[in-house]
């Protein structure tokens, strides 16, 4: 973060609604802003894991949620009423305040949402930051309670997915209100603020601020790739169903019914609570059962970034079947590892990947499209090596931290300077 | 037959469901048969009140309900299987049929009752998988297995089922109401009944109504899969055409379709095909498994995971109704011959006597 603009020196930027420990590229971002000389606080409703290393520069504030019990609340409601700062009058008002958010329509949840503001009310922040739509919407009055600006994030899938379920109507309904709340809205692709416009946000507060990697951490390997006796692709994502994993098996299994030889890693995290989804698992599993490809796929689970580079660095190609997305980290952290990408078209990759020049891209759910992409790179490997190259060319050209962080401190810059005024 | 029968299933169960049906039946020989529902949330689930009666029994996830249903000792086990047990041991049955494997592993049964276990396709190809014997317990614990076809039988041989377990191949017997069709409106209307997992390959069927214009298509079915289906439906331009409704009655959905799809992906014969095939409408399926067939003048058999496939055998039906027709009264007539309510009842009374 060279250009330390001076409002954001000194600033307190809150992040609510993040988990903890935060994501990789959230605690980057976190970690360049408090180099910056932002003081950086996450509010989170998860705990730190025993013995876990704290994250540099970031202090973490513990936010109660729903699953405390309701005499916990309770008590935890009349301690924060008596404590100066922590007015849980206030916080009431502001839980049936016009920014009530939708979800706050029992006493339970009421009662919760109080809890969860009032645990913020004595952090004094400069700026609120939800990294995540749902966050907005479901601590939709801490602008008005913390009395500061919010900026809110849009990271794709979500927007994408939620305006076509009936069960996330209320969700959907607190939206436009977390748009006309927030100072600005950062949204990671083109795709996602065409989609948040789509929803009600006023394009002149969209910031389009792109994930980015740190390529002189993900680099492509040292010596030259030589083709192995197996093709090694990798795909990596939660293991939801919005990422597609059984189209890219399928496609995997069409690419080994083609007489390649090939083994899959993938490498990914069972949904959460807070997902409220049932893990993929199985359904891979059985699809590579099914397909008769149980001694060629590999679930890996959750790995560290270095774990990722190192498999990627490895690998032949990233096969990336994703239903819905924004610009996936993964696909730039392949492209920095000069690492060709077959992927489909959802949300924003094709802002980030040139079908033909650094992978191929694919409709969503065009198996036959994505099987035929990593043939090709198999049977080709000056194409594969060409198109490596030319991803890492990309990222260095358009997706770097540097760049990122330079965007990220104009727009709190913007905000705290908007505020000031 | 002598000897109490406990049918133990979870809760929710349906009216016109297989426990149901089965326990009728058995009602109807004359069999001392009993139905248990565990794990119910009668705050969620009330039980059709055809159930009530001294042979129809919950034991309840909430402890008052529990205390309620099983005395006061419930309030000791606030366990499935602890509830469960506390069940059992008042019936003291000679044979425990449980629906599924999972409440049957962790069931501990009075002295003298033999275990009886219904192996559906989600079971043998979905539960467990992954980890190395998942079944092995069962195998040593049940005297005996329930299959609804050959694909799940051979499947079950591939999970770890020994050669020489005693088990039975039923087909399920269908039970329908009587319901007038309703006439088509000039698309062809296609159908699915069915849990909304990823099982059922409903993502490949939305891409193949994609591909087939002029074909409005159904999905009648609860789950959490139903997220990704309403995303398939808007990602391939079908919202308009593919309707997504909760489960209703089966006769009343079939007599208002012209073809029934069925995409599973996993081995064994959809439960929705039995039902299709006896109310006259024609099947559209993927393979269930080598070990299982239908007659080709029944049903048109896809390979799974191919929505071009399928596509392309709704478009020939669409155009050709002399062939729905003849699918219609072929259907009619496999359903009479294997999916017979009376012979399925006959053949589990025949299975049960092996062990009372």
């Amino acid at each position: 973060m060279a250009s330390a603009v001076p409002l954001i020196a000194g600033a307190h930027l809150l992040e609510v609604g993040v988990r903890w420990p935060p994501e990789t590229f959230i605690q980057r971002k976190l970690r360049g802003l408090a180099a910056a000389g932002m003081r950086v606080s996450v509010g989170s409703t998860m705990r730190p894991e025993p013995g876990a290393a704290p994250v540099e520069g970031v202090r973490l504030v513990h936010m109660p949620d729903w699953r405390e019990r309701m005499s916990r609340q309770l008590a935890g409601v009349c301690v924060q009423a008596l404590r100066p700062g922590r007015s849980s009058l206030r916080t009431l008002t502001a839980a049936n305040g016009p920014y009530a958010p939708p979800f706050a329509n029992t006493f339970k949840t009421k009662l919760t949402l109080v809890r969860a503001l009032g645990s913020l009310t004595h952090t004094r922040p400069d700026v609120v930051h939800f990294e995540w739509e749902s966050a907005a919407v479901q601590f939709l009055p801490a602008g008005e309670l913390l009395g500061c600006p919010v900026v809110m994030s849009c990271r794709g899938g979500d927007i994408d997915i939620y305006p076509h379920l009936q069960s996330e109507v209320r969700w959907m309904r607190g939206l436009p209100r977390a748009f006309d709340t927030a100072a600005a809205v950062h949204c990671v692709s083109e795709s996602t603020k065409r989609a948040a416009v789509a929803q009600g946000l006023d394009p002149a507060k969209a910031w389009v601020i792109t994930p980015a990697v740190d390529p002189s951490f993900f680099t492509p390997r040292a010596e030259p790739r030589v083709r192995g006796d197996e093709m090694r692709l990798v795909m990596l994502g939660w293991l939801r169903w919005r990422k597609g994993f059984e189209y890219g098996i399928e496609a995997f299994g069409r690419l080994v019914a083609s007489g390649v030889p090939a083994r899959l890693d993938i490498v990914g995290e069972d949904p959460g609570p807070d997902h409220a989804e049932p893990s993929e698992r199985e359904r891979i599993l059985c699809a590579a059962e099914e397909l008769g490809l149980r001694e060629r796929v590999h679930i890996l689970g959750p790995l560290p970034s270095a774990g990722v580079r190192d498999l990627l660095q490895r690998a032949d190609a990233l096969l990336h079947p994703s239903l819905a997305e924004g610009i996936p980290n993964i696909v730039l952290e392949s492209m920095a590892c000069a690492l060709p990408v077959v992927t489909t078209d959802a949300g924003g990759v094709r802002e980030a990947v040139t079908d033909g020049v650094e992978g191929f891209v694919v409709e969503p759910r065009d198996v036959a499209g994505l099987a035929r992409g990593l043939a090709e790179l198999w049977h080709d490997p000056e194409l594969a090596a060409r198109m490596g190259t030319a991803g890492r060319a990309r990222v260095e050209r358009s997706f770097t931290l540097a760049e990122q962080e330079r965007r990220w401190a104009e727009l709190y810059e913007h905000v705290l300077s908007e505020a000031a005024a | 037959m002598n000897g109490r029968v406990a049918i133990v299933c979870e809760a929710p169960v349906e009216r016109f469901g297989w426990e149901a049906r089965v326990w009728n039946g058995l009602l109807a020989r004359g069999v001392d048969a009993h139905l248990v529902v565990a794990r119910a949330n009668l705050a969620r689930w009330q039980p059709p009140r055809d159930f009530a009666g001294d042979r129809f029994h919950v034991c309840p996830t909430h402890g008052r309900d529990a205390v309620r249903a099983l005395g006061p000792r419930a309030a000791l086990h606030n366990t499935t299987a602890g509830r469960l047990k506390l069940a059992l041991a008042r019936l003291r049955p000679r044979l425990a049929h449980f629906a599924g494997p999972d409440l049957a592993m962790e069931a501990s049964l009075p002295a003298g009752c033999s275990l009886v276990v219904s192996l559906g396709p989600q079971h043998v190809c979905v539960t467990g998988i992954g980890e190395e014997d998942y079944f092995g317990p069962l195998w040593e614990k049940a005297a005996a297995v329930h299959l609804p076809d050959r694909a799940v039988e051979a499947r079950a041989l591939r999970r770890g089922m020994p050669e020489e377990m005693e088990r039975a191949v039923i087909a399920p017997g269908v039970l329908m109401d009587d319901v007038p069709r309703v006439p088509q409106n000039g698309h062809l209307r296609a159908l699915s009944i069915d849990d909304l997992n990823w099982t059922q390959g409903l993502e490949h069927s939305i891409q193949a109504i994609s591909l087939v214009p002029g074909c409005d298509y159904r999905i009648a079915g609860e789950g959490a899969h139903l997220s990704a289906l309403a995303f398939a439906r808007h990602q391939l331009g079908v919202t308009d055409r593919v309707q997504l409704d909760s489960s209703g009655n089966p006769s009343s959905l079939l007599a208002a379709a012209d073809v029934l799809v069925s995409a599973q992906v996993i081995d064994g014969l959809n439960p929705s095909v039995p039902l299709a095939l006896a109310a006259g409408v024609p099947v559209v399926m993927t393979q269930p498994g080598e070990a299982e067939s239908l007659p080709d003048d029944a049903a048109v058999v896809v390979p799974r995971r191919d929505p071009q496939a399928l596509a392309a055998a709704l478009r020939e039906l669409s155009a050709d109704p002399g062939r729905r027709q003849a699918m219609s009264e072929a259907g009619r007539r496999v359903a009479a011959e294997r999916f017979d309510a009376d012979r399925e009842v006959e053949e589990l009374i025949a299975l049960y006597e092996r062990f009372i």
